[in-house]
């Protein structure tokens, strides 16, 4: 039996805030960012995240690495679990999980040259016996870029070749999973396809399983097998791309896939008003506010994920499809 | 295969120093402190071998001349040549900073990043030290201290040391919690990398710019509170040539020889301007921005 | 009929560190009154310099060539008093960023008070009711109580919409919409385009909406401009550039656009290659080292617009077909 690449379990992320405790960071109210989340991602699969801001699809890809404090719940990485908070602990995950991020500038040192940026795992889980040079020309090579850039600095690189450096830095331990940030925010319509282009390729000869974050929707339905649609720090609904486009459950993937990115495959939906902010977590269906089709029960009862099928969840008491309620 | 689609070649960078360099001479407040500082630099580097004279041969016929051939800036009440006795002093005066300077800038930073980087306790315990530190009267605890263990460069370099700690720990440190936020240290965090390599490979080299920058200006600092002590009696002792003492004497013979204190003011008011300056300079070489004008 | 914005051979260069960069070269483009342009480009197509030139916003030490007249006036024949008079009566402006364009420490209400006060004849309470009036019309619910809050307590989405209506408000003849909906999500960003549409005819001027999105632009405007390294390399009806595009910039753009790929692909389109260095001397078609169809020609000469005359055209030298 093959371990998941990536199984997140009821994962809780919280912070205290407001009030006197909250300011000592004792008892005070909690603001949950992330508020109970499942996710697996299967070896050689490509998962996409999507949702918009404040969905806290970015906490998530940090809590993963438990960059992030975890509040409650688990994160297993090919089997691999942390097993408390601090670095120490985390380590085994991180050595077997690239992260790219939305700024691939900002991610380098800008005072390491290239070479030791992308062969710094190395150093930092001591894998001994290894030309850290060869290595980083090889890394280098798997990305398209020529060995001469070993020697510049972040400062001296475009933007995409900066992103290049990030990916090669990303697979140096050969990791079996990578988690992707927005991997084409702030790119150009006609350089875009380089980055997702080069992503499949590296999916295809690396093998590896990819979480895609993103709210760009076009992307995500070229690119993932499957998607996962968050808000408010919940999964409300998770399944194969294409039948989430062409059959969403949920009435908020409905609306995302009346957008132009969504292909406009559902009517267009314009919701009314705006995502809730995460202190004010509205009672019941955290949706339900802006929910055409919601009723009574919504802002009473929270929904709790059901099974759809073909491999399908909806956190929805009454799905658009799938089950009855 | 994808190939990346590179700009025209990139020329392999310059050294960093020599673009420093061309950078910080390439404006006027540069150039003067880039000159003033390699003076003085220079003189107590080379001290040994340019002093006309021995600093402290007495030659009672010179006995308080006036600047002349002889003696270019005069001599002082011993005879002694003020000019040598200012090369000689430069060296005295430039150990105390690199020594005071170092060892509160090791101490410091090293404190202020772990500080910064969420080790609490050391943190406040360091805090509160630097705290008492800056509550005190430099001048006071100086002589205070000078009382307790003698006078003598020793003690102005330990009131040095004493005095900047506090300094550089609180920028090591607000500065640290700044970095700390940056992508790049959550890159290596996330690569599994522990609190000591963040520390000392991507927070403390992105610190040392900006705190060379601030130990330029802190120099003229120190040269003060040398110049300070010393001219209170509490620091050099005599024979020993340094700009204070140097002033101390000066001051003694203001009406007979006023040159002596003019020339003594010198050097420390050269040094003041050049190291200022260059640590403007500095700043604003490591800080490009971009001027916009007002709209059309 | 004159058109309200009158752009002839229009140009505009800056020194930098590096050299002079033609940010915009030689653009001939009308806008008629009462219609909705779109000027798409991707970054460093010159579009911002553009939009800041139609608001005189182009920093001291830009140079500027050819015509740029606004209701028949020359703006930049004029000295740079006189056009900083001319700047927010008639031409408004709403920015990508609203919280950079509004200012934090004043509340919603007075600076919409505010930017009302060109208009001659409107006393501050009339200007106070005209206000909230127009929140509501912008679908902003308590529009009364929200003059009362600051921008930080407001969403992007709301944030823009409360510019859109500051925009408005001064009932310009000419709107300036500089990226209105790029850094709004996707669900917001449908909100604030239905808005869009919808209160067009509370606009009697006309409207210029930059963009880097032609989709966008195929919801909204009545005509599109190209942009590729400072020129307008196409122009046309909306549904003729999308539906028949002469320009291959601009079929190229279009085909690198996932959203218009029905079929999920896992090989994506790029335009290879990189724009031309704004500080170099362009020889011939500034696309030319990245066109598919490109011809011997077109490293040599520059195209020219064609059809020689009238608003609408694309400038390849493979036209006409």
């Amino acid at each position: 039996m093959i371990n998941p690449s990536l199984t997140v379990a009821s994962l809780v992320v919280s912070y205290s805030a407001g009030g006197l405790f909250g300011a000592l960071g004792r008892g005070g109210r909690r603001v949950e960012v992330i508020a109970g989340v499942d996710l697996e991602v299967d070896p050689g699969e490509t998962v996409a995240l999507v949702g918009e801001s404040g969905c806290g699809k970015t906490t998530l890809a940090r809590a993963i690495l438990g960059l992030t404090p975890i509040t409650s719940g688990q994160v297993r990485v090919n089997g691999v679990v942390a097993s408390g908070p601090g670095d120490l602990s985390w380590r085994p995950i991180r050595r077997q999980v690239g992260l790219l991020f939305q700024d691939p500038v900002a991610s380098l040192n800008p005072r390491m040259t290239v070479a030791s940026l992308v062969t710094e795992a190395f150093r930092i889980h001591r894998v001994g016996g290894v030309d850290l040079r060869e290595e980083a020309q090889r890394l280098l090579r798997q990305v398209g870029l020529p060995a001469r850039f070993l020697d510049h600095y972040p400062h001296q690189l475009s933007g995409g070749q900066a992103r290049r450096v990030s990916m090669a830095r990303a697979m140096a331990l050969k990791p079996k999973l990578v988690i992707a940030d927005e991997p084409t925010a702030g790119l150009d319509l006609s350089v875009q396809g380089e980055v997702l282009n080069l992503l499949v390729e590296l999916r295809e000869t690396q093998a590896v399983s990819f979480l895609l974050i993103t709210h760009n929707l076009a992307i995500a339905r070229h690119v993932a097998d499957r998607i996962s649609v968050m808000y408010l720090g919940r999964v409300v609904e998770a399944g194969p791309t294409g039948a989430l486009y062409s059959e969403p459950a949920h009435p908020y993937t409905r609306a995302l896939m009346s957008t132009r990115g969504g292909m406009e495959t559902a009517a267009r939906t314009v919701l009314r008003g705006e995502a809730p902010d995460p202190r004010k977590r509205p009672p019941g269906c955290v949706f339900s506010a802006r929910c055409d089709f919601a009723q009574a029960r919504c802002t009473r009862e929270a929904p709790a994920a059901r099974a759809l099928p073909n491999g399908r969840t909806v956190s929805c008491h009454f799905p658009l499809t799938g089950v009855a309620a | 295969m994808i190939t990346a689609h590179d700009d025209a070649r990139e020329p392999r960078p310059a050294p960093a120093l020599i673009l420093l360099a061309r950078n910080l001479w390439s404006s006027a407040a540069g150039r003067v402190g880039l000159s003033c500082v390699l003076l003085i630099v220079g003189c107590a580097l080379l001290d040994p071998w340019i002093v006309p004279y021995d600093p402290n041969a007495i030659d009672v016929s010179a006995r308080l001349a006036a600047p002349s051939f002889q003696h270019w800036l005069g001599a002082d009440q011993l005879g002694r040549d003020l000019l040598s006795r200012i090369i000689d002093g430069s060296r005295v005066v430039m150990s105390i900073v690199v020594i005071g300077v170092g060892v509160a800038l090791a101490i410091g930073m090293a404190a202020g990043v772990i500080a910064g980087y969420g080790f609490r306790t050391v943190g406040a315990m360091f805090a509160l030290f630097c705290d008492v530190i800056r509550s005190l009267p430099m001048m006071l605890f100086a002589l205070a201290v000078a009382s307790l263990i003698g006078t003598g460069l020793g003690t102005v370099t330990l009131i040095v040391i004493v005095f900047l700690i506090p300094v550089y720990f609180r920028i090591a440190r607000n500065q640290t919690v700044v970095l700390k936020q940056s992508e790049y240290v959550t890159a290596a965090r996330a690569m599994g990398a522990s609190s000591l390599r963040v520390m000392l490979k991507h927070i403390l080299p992105n610190l040392i710019g900006q705190m060379v920058v601030l130990v330029a200006m802190d120099v003229p600092t120190v040269i003060g509170i040398e110049a300070g002590l010393s001219f209170l009696g509490e620091g050099a002792r005599p024979p020993l040539a340094t700009w204070g003492s140097l002033l101390r004497d000066g001051f003694a013979f203001i009406r007979e020889a006023p040159h002596i204190a003019m020339v003594a003011g010198v050097p420390i008011v050269i040094a003041t301007i050049g190291f200022t300056f260059l640590g403007e300079a500095l700043r604003d070489s490591l800080d490009p921005r971009v001027t916009r004008g007002p709209r059309h | 009929m004159e058109a309200l914005l009158d752009i002839a051979e229009f140009s505009v260069t800056y020194p930098t560190v590096r050299g002079r960069v033609t940010a915009v070269r030689e653009v001939t483009l009308q806008v008629r009154e009462g219609e909705v342009l779109g000027l798409v480009g991707e970054s460093g197509s010159g579009k911002s310099t553009l939009a800041n030139a139609i608001m005189t916003l182009l920093p001291d030490s830009a140079e500027v060539s050819g015509r740029m007249a606004f209701a028949g006036q020359n703006l930049y024949s004029l000295d740079r008093a006189t056009r900083r008079r001319l700047r927010g009566n008639g031409v408004a402006s709403v920015f990508q960023d609203p919280f950079t364009a509004l200012n934090p420490v004043v509340k919603i209400g007075r600076q919409l008070i505010e930017f009302q006060r060109q208009k001659a004849g409107r006393s501050a309470a009339e200007a106070k009711l005209l206000a909230i009036d127009m929140l509501g019309r912008m679908g902003i619910s308590n529009p009364a109580g929200r003059m009362n809050q600051y921008s930080f307590e407001l969403s992007g989405g709301i944030r823009q919409r409360v510019m859109i209506a500051a925009a408005l408000l001064t009932e310009p003849r000419l709107l300036l919409a500089d990226e209105p909906t790029t850094a709004l999500d996707a669900t917001t960003e449908l909100q604030v385009i239905e808005l869009l549409k919808s209160s067009r005819h509370l606009v009697r001027g006309s409207i210029v909406f930059v963009t880097h999105d032609l989709g966008l632009v195929a919801e909204l405007c009545d005509r599109v401009a190209v942009m590729y390294a400072g020129e307008v390399v196409e122009v046309g009806a909306t549904q003729s550039v999308i539906a028949n595009p002469r320009h291959p910039y601009t079929r190229a753009l279009l085909a690198c656009d996932p959203r218009r790929m029905v079929a999920p692909t896992r090989r994506f389109l790029t335009i290879p290659g990189k724009a031309p260095d704004p500080v170099s001397v362009i020889h011939g078609c500034a696309f030319a080292s990245r066109c598919t169809e490109v011809l011997a020609g077109c490293a040599v000469e520059r195209p020219r617009r064609w059809p020689a005359a009238g608003e609408e055209y694309a400038r390849c030298l493979r036209l006409p077909t």
